[in-house]
C-alpha cells in the first residue's frame, strides 16, 4: 500500500511570468503531522491551493490518496478537510447553522455536528451568531467544520495566524489531539516555526517555490545541520576571544557580554574551560546551546547568501 | 452520488445562509412598499384614477406596473444579486465552496437558483400583496367598485410575463456579483440600465433592449389580445440570452482563479 497520503512530482506553477513553484517535490506519509514550512512568499499558500483544487496542476503530478488530482478532484476532496487561513464562517448565522450548512453540502450524517462541537469543545456556544466568537473560537469552527466528512487528511493554511498565546495553544492541542486520538494526517503551514516545532512530527522546508529540506523532525535535530555552541563569561572577554580565535577556534557572532564557540563535542568544552585557565582567566560561565530549528532554518533558506560568511566575519573585524 | 443530489444539497445549503440576511427580507419587503404606497394614493385620491368603464383592479395594477418594471425591477435585482453572492464575498466563502466536494457547476447553479427563487418570491409577494391591498381599498374606498373582483387573470399573466422578462437581467447581474464583490458595480450597471432605457424609450428598436424587456412584458396591459401569448418576443429574447449569459458566466467564473 502506498505510505503516502501527498506526492507531487515535478510541481511547477506561474501566476503570469512570475514563476512560484519549481519542481516542488513533497511526500507526505499517512499518519504524519506533516510541517510544512516557509519564509513568506516561498510558495506555501499557492502549494496549498492546488493540493484542494482551486488553482490548476499546469505541469507535473499531484496524487492525493493515491489518486491524480486532475482527474479525481471530487473524489479527493470528500477525503480532506481544508481550513485555509481565516476559515469561511458566516457572521450572520450560529455555529450549529454553519455546521449544518456544510453538513448539507458534503452530506454527513445530523449526528455529525454534536460530535464535531465535541471535538473542538464548542458545544456550549453553538447557538451563539459565530459574529460574537473570538478568533480563536473561529478557528476551531473552522476546524470542525473541515472535520464533519470525517476526512482522513486534514490540510490546514496557517491555522494560528492572527492569534493570541492562549488561541495558539487552543489550536495546536486540538491538531496534535486529532493526530493522537483520531488518526487524521495533518498538512500544516506555517512560518512560525515554534509552532511546528512543537507538533510536527515531518517537516518539509521550501523556498522560493522549491523543497530544501524534506525529513523527520528527528533527523532534522540529528542531521548534518546541528551544531553546538558554547557560551562563555570570562573576567576579560577580549583576551579569551583573541586566545580563542589565535587557536583556530570558530567563534560566532558576539551576544551581550558572552562568547559564542562553535564547538564539536563535550570533550572540547573542558579542553577550552582549562585552556583559559591555564592562561589565567576566570571563567565565570559556560553554557551549550543546541542551534534550534529557527536558526537552522534561517541557515537552510539563507544558505546561499549571508549567515555563514556574517558569522565568521564579524568578530574577526573586532580588536 | 449523481448531480441531482449534488444540486438538492447545495440548494438547500444555499438556502440556509439566507436566514436572517438582508438580500430576503428585501425580496418580501419592496413589492410591500410599493404597493403600500399605492394603496395610499388610491385613498386618497382613486377618484381621478378610476373613472367610468375603468375595471379598479387593472387601474391600479398599471399604476404599480409602471414602476414596478421600469424602475424597482432593474435596482431590486442588482441590490439581490449582489447581496445573495456579497454573503460569499464577505465570508471569502469562494475558496471554502470550490474545495468542497461538490463540481463547480453545482455550487454555480445551485447560487442561480436561490438569486431567480428570491425574484420569484418577490413576484409571488407583489400578487398577494397587490390582493390585499384591493382588499383593503374595497373596505376604505368603496365607491372605487374594487369589491367586485373581476378580469384578475390578465394580471397574473402580466406577472408571470415581468418575472420571464427579467431573466436576462438577473443572468447578467448575476455574473456581474459573482465576478466582483462591488455593490456599487452592480447598482450603478442598474442604474444606467434605467436611464438609458428612459431616454431611449422611444427608438424604434428599443425592445431588443435587454433592460426594456420587463417594460415591454407589461406594456399592453391591460389589453387582453397582447396578454393571451406568455412567450411573446421580449420573454422569448430574455430566456434566451438570459439563458447565453449564464452559460457564458460560469465559463467565466469557474476559469477564474481562487486566491
Amino acid at each position: 500500500m502506498n505510505p503516502f497520503i501527498i506526492e507531487t512530482h515535478g510541481l511547477s506553477y506561474s501566476f503570469g511570468k512570475h514563476q512560484v513553484l519549481h519542481d516542488l517535490e513533497l511526500r507526505v506519509p499517512k499518519g504524519a503531522i506533516f510541517g510544512f514550512l516557509g519564509p513568506n512568499g516561498a510558495g506555501k499558500s499557492t502549494t496549498i491551493r492546488i493540493l484542494l483544487g482551486l488553482l490548476p496542476v499546469p505541469k507535473g503530478q499531484v496524487r492525493v490518496h493515491g489518486q491524480d488530482l486532475t482527474e479525481h478532484r471530487i473524489d479527493i476532496l470528500r477525503r480532506t478537510g481544508s481550513l485555509i487561513e481565516m476559515p469561511t464562517l458566516y457572521r450572520h448565522l450560529s455555529g450549529h447553522d454553519n455546521l449544518e450548512m456544510h453538513r448539507r453540502m458534503v452530506q454527513a450524517p445530523f449526528s455529525r455536528i454534536a460530535e464535531v462541537l465535541q471535538i473542538v469543545g464548542l458545544t456550549k456556544d453553538a447557538h451563539r451568531k459565530t459574529k460574537e466568537y473570538s478568533l480563536g473560537m473561529s478557528q476551531r469552527l473552522g476546524i470542525a467544520l473541515a472535520l464533519l466528512s470525517e476526512p482522513e487528511l486534514l490540510v490546514m493554511d496557517e491555522p494560528t495566524n492572527g492569534l493570541d498565546p492562549s488561541g495558539i495553544r487552543e489550536v495546536r492541542e486540538l491538531i496534535v489531539r486529532l493526530n493522537r486520538d483520531f488518526g487524521k494526517t495533518i498538512f500544516l503551514s506555517s512560518h512560525l516555526l515554534s509552532e511546528i516545532e512543537k507538533c510536527a512530527t515531518e517537516v518539509a522546508i521550501i523556498d522560493k517555490g522549491t523543497t530544501l529540506y524534506q525529513s523527520s523532525l528527528q533527523q532534522l535535530y540529528q542531521g548534518t545541520f546541528q551544531s553546538n555552541v558554547l557560551h562563555l563569561e570570562t573576567s576579560n572577554n577580549t583576551i579569551a576571544h583573541k586566545l580563542l580565535t589565535d587557536h583556530a577556534y570558530q567563534l560566532l557572532p558576539q551576544q551581550d557580554e558572552a562568547l559564542a564557540v562553535q564547538v564539536q563535542d563535550r570533550q572540547q568544552v573542558a579542553k577550552i574551560n582549562r585552556f583559559l585557565i591555564v592562561n589565567g582567566l576566570e571563567v565565570y560561565r559556560l553554557s551549550t546551546h543546541t542551534q534550534n530549528l529557527e536558526e537552522l532554518f534561517l541557515n537552510i533558506t539563507n544558505r546561499d547568501s549571508a549567515s555563514v560568511t556574517i558569522s565568521e566575519s564579524i568578530p574577526a573585524l573586532k580588536p | 452520488m449523481s448531480s441531482v443530489t449534488y444540486y438538492r444539497s447545495s440548494l438547500s445549503a444555499e438556502t440556509l445562509k439566507l436566514k436572517n440576511t438582508f438580500a430576503l427580507w428585501l425580496a418580501i419587503l419592496a413589492p410591500c412598499a410599493l404597493l403600500s404606497m399605492n394603496v395610499l394614493v388610491f385613498w386618497s385620491k382613486g377618484q381621478h384614477f378610476v373613472t367610468d368603464g375603468v375595471n379598479p383592479w387593472h387601474r391600479f395594477a398599471a399604476q404599480n406596473f409602471g414602476v414596478y418594471a421600469l424602475l424597482l425591477m432593474p435596482i431590486y435585482i442588482a441590490l439581490l444579486t449582489s447581496l445573495t453572492n456579497g454573503i460569499e464575498h464577505k465570508a471569502n466563502g469562494w475558496k471554502h465552496l470550490y474545495a468542497l466536494p461538490l463540481p463547480k457547476s453545482t455550487i454555480y447553479t445551485a447560487k442561480a437558483t436561490t438569486v431567480l427563487g428570491l425574484v420569484l418570491l418577490s413576484n409571488v409577494v407583489f400578487v398577494v400583496a397587490y390582493l390585499a391591498a384591493g382588499l383593503f381599498l374595497s373596505m376604505v374606498r368603496p365607491d372605487l367598485g374594487f369589491d367586485a373582483m373581476t378580469g384578475l387573470l390578465p394580471v397574473y399573466i402580466s406577472v408571470l410575463k415581468l418575472f420571464l422578462a427579467t431573466f436576462v437581467i438577473i443572468a447578467l447581474q448575476f455574473w456581474l456579483s459573482i465576478r466582483w464583490s462591488s455593490i456599487a458595480l452592480s447598482m450603478g450597471v442598474g442604474i444606467i440600465g434605467i436611464i438609458t432605457l428612459m431616454i431611449a424609450l422611444r427608438w424604434e428598436y428599443i425592445h431588443y433592449y435587454p433592460f426594456a424587456y420587463p417594460f415591454m412584458a407589461i406594456k399592453g396591459f391591460p389589453n387582453e389580445t397582447s396578454l393571451q401569448n406568455v412567450f411573446g418576443q421580449e420573454v422569448l429574447l430574455s430566456l434566451g440570452t438570459g439563458l447565453l449569459v449564464f452559460i457564458l458566466g460560469y465559463f467565466d467564473v469557474s476559469s477564474k482563479r481562487i486566491s
